[in-house]
């Protein structure tokens, strides 16, 4: 068993290495970043900030853990002592326990990493994702869990004008998808004992094409805009290694923000108030869901303290810039009801960074 | 600037500590996620047939159960799976930020209650027929020395019998949730049904809730008792998966029964 978890780690300290986009610095942003004109976020938010540096390499790694609060509530050491004992029976349990302060599929644990370089407004990004799923609840709550990857090639180019400044990127991708059907937790805990994966499990595979198109806009004043179109493609189809088919969505959406941003000595500060997927408003709620603004205040060139709200649920985060190395923390709410509002549950995340720019 | 610096952050933190929930709208009053349950009802006339797929949703189109209730009835509508889940949110959701003794002790109008009252009888008569053909179906894998104990499941159903029992009356929202979560296992205990029945016939067929009751019409016991050992792991989760829900809700409202004890003789 050791065997085989240390296999897993030296996998994924291969693996992180050679793929993964900065997105949480925007989560604890309220997402809203679109305006930043910050390399940074060229592949994840918008590709005309492919052009804002003439060379960047950056190297992200993060791990999220979601519901935080309500497995600290949950005597959280406690059961993470019974997961890892490697005794079938307090493994169930401890799992069990854990899992009891979910309701509604959401995401249990997830990590990002990426790998991405930009010269003169080209720019190559190699990303993956992986992700444990529940469907909460209790004694027959499931687990599953889901790799993606995505590889992107974008191009940018300026167009200067006297007062104003144009930035337009575009960011072809290609995405690989890999999941398993949910499976009750003995499966889990068996898979977790000895790496063998039951024959009742199906493995789903997809892969598809998209493209986004961004466009950013500074104007006098510190003041700017931005037009990003995403997810330009159809949805896709994954196939199942037993004969099934799943459909699995790839929502076209148009996001649009205005943003300010000032400096006085060492101190900066931007602003951010956007709309996502604006195409996609019917109504009041899908409003409430659009609507998100952010702001990161620099204190230093070493520090910055980020806020946001996001879908009407709030963020923070704490930025630290030291030489090649940056280092974030986000404490952050996201929705997972049925019906908007219902299931707001609470995510800490921390990620490490090598970036050149 | 620094100074603007310490405002933007003495404002940001008094905005988040005078939080009573993260949903900025729904602090601001703007909006509220607990919606009013819709309160769909079903009518059942007497002597018709009423076709159980409308209680359990799946095998749609493959096998058709009809069952006659002996009365007239207006019963409620069974939740959507989706519905279910979003019973036990808003649940989890007023536990978490308050509001939940208040929600439950919400009064139903006069027609609910006499729909509420409608639909735990006629919840009661099917859970009876059901529990006694599943029972029938678990003596079968006794014999076959399967780990299912036929009391075990007796506890199982006049459990749900007692949930709903009338002397717990039909007044409150509290109520309706222990009837919906009872459809929800009725159509669960369907739906072992189905799984045993699936394989038997080769085309889509109708039969009437009296050749399964009854026993001896077509499910022949060689066949039944193939079935159900080709079935017995898919039987049993379907009725974990079902129990578990009102084990959630369980959780948090202290007045229901707590079945966990119950399913953890079952695995």
């Amino acid at each position: 068993m050791r065997k085989s978890v240390l296999s897993i780690c030296v996998l994924l300290f291969l693996i992180m290495p050679l793929n993964a986009t900065s997105s949480l610095s925007a989560l604890s942003r309220g997402d809203a970043v679109l305006t930043s004109n910050e390399v940074n976020y060229a592949f994840s938010h918008n590709p005309a900030f492919l052009t804002s540096k003439n060379f960047s390499f950056l190297l992200p790694v993060n791990a999220q853990i979601y519901n935080i609060s309500g497995l600290i509530s949950n005597d959280l050491i406690a059961n993470i002592t019974a997961i890892s004992s490697m005794d079938e029976e307090s493994m169930v349990n401890g799992l069990l326990s854990l899992l009891r302060e979910f309701s509604g599929t959401m995401p249990l644990l997830s990590m990002d990493e990426s790998l991405s370089f930009t010269v003169k407004g080209f720019g190559l990004n190699l990303a993956l994702r992986e992700e444990v799923i529940t469907t909460g609840g209790s004694v027959a709550t499931t687990l599953s869990a889901c790799i993606e990857g995505e590889l992107s090639a974008g191009f940018g180019f300026d167009i200067p004008l006297d007062e104003y400044h144009i930035s337009l990127g575009m960011t072809p991708k290609l995405l690989y998808r890999v999941y398993t059907s949910p499976v009750g937790i003995e499966t889990a805990v068996d898979f977790m004992l000895d790496s063998s994966l039951s024959e009742a499990v199906t493995v789903y595979e997809a892969l598809a094409l998209s493209m986004d198109i961004g466009a950013y806009v500074s104007f006098p004043l510190g003041f700017s805009s931005a037009l990003v179109l995403r997810n330009i493609g159809s949805d896709y189809e994954a196939a199942g290694t037993d004969g099934s088919v799943e459909e699995l969505e790839n929502p076209f959406a148009i996001d649009t923000a205005i943003g300010w941003s000032g400096k006085w000595s060492f101190i900066s500060l931007q602003l951010e108030l956007g709309l996502r997927g604006w195409n996609n408003i019917r109504d009041t709620i899908d409003l409430m869901r659009s609507f998100n603004a952010g702001m990161s205040l620099g204190l230093t060139d070493f520090v910055s303290i980020n806020a946001g709200i996001s879908g009407g649920y709030p963020s923070l985060g704490l930025e630290l810039d030291i030489f090649c190395i940056d280092l974030i923390i986000a404490y952050y709410w996201q929705d997972y009801g049925i019906n908007y509002g219902l299931n707001p549950r609470d995510i800490i995340a921390l990620e490490v960074a090598i970036a050149f720019d | 600037m620094i100074k603007i610096g310490k405002i933007i952050c003495i404002i940001l933190s008094s905005i988040l500590l005078s939080c009573s929930q993260p949903n900025i709208y729904s602090n601001l009053g703007l909006y509220d996620p607990i919606k009013e349950r819709a309160f769909e009802t079903v009518k059942l006339e007497e002597n018709r047939a009423f076709n159980l797929l409308s209680i359990s949703p799946s095998y749609s189109g493959r096998i058709n159960l009809k069952y006659t209730p002996g009365a007239d009835y207006e019963i409620l509508k069974q939740l959507k799976k989706n519905d279910v889940t979003a019973l036990i949110q808003t649940v989890s959701y007023l536990s978490r930020f308050g509001g939940l003794e208040e929600y439950l002790a919400t009064p139903l109008t006069a027609n609910q209650k006499t729909v509420c009252r409608e639909t735990k009888a006629f919840a009661t008569e099917i859970i009876e027929e059901v529990k006694s053909c599943i029972i029938d179906v678990i003596k079968e894998i006794e014999e076959y020395n399967q780990s299912i104990d036929s009391l075990v499941v007796t506890d199982f159903f006049d459990g749900l019998i007692e949930l709903i029992s009338p002397d717990k009356g039909c007044d409150t929202i509290e109520d309706y949730i222990a009837i919906q979560l009872t459809l929800d296992i009725i159509a669960s205990s369907i739906d072992m049904l189905y799984t045993i029945l699936i394989d038997l016939p080769t085309e889509a067929t109708t039969y009437a809730w009296e050749e399964l009751t009854e026993g001896d019409g077509f499910l022949s016991r060689a066949d039944t008792i193939t079935s159900i050992r080709e079935n017995a792991l898919t039987i049993v989760s379907i009725l974990l998966n079902s129990a578990s829900e009102i084990d959630l809700i369980g959780g948090n409202i202290p007045s229901f029964i707590n079945l966990e004890t119950i399913i953890g003789k079952l695995i």
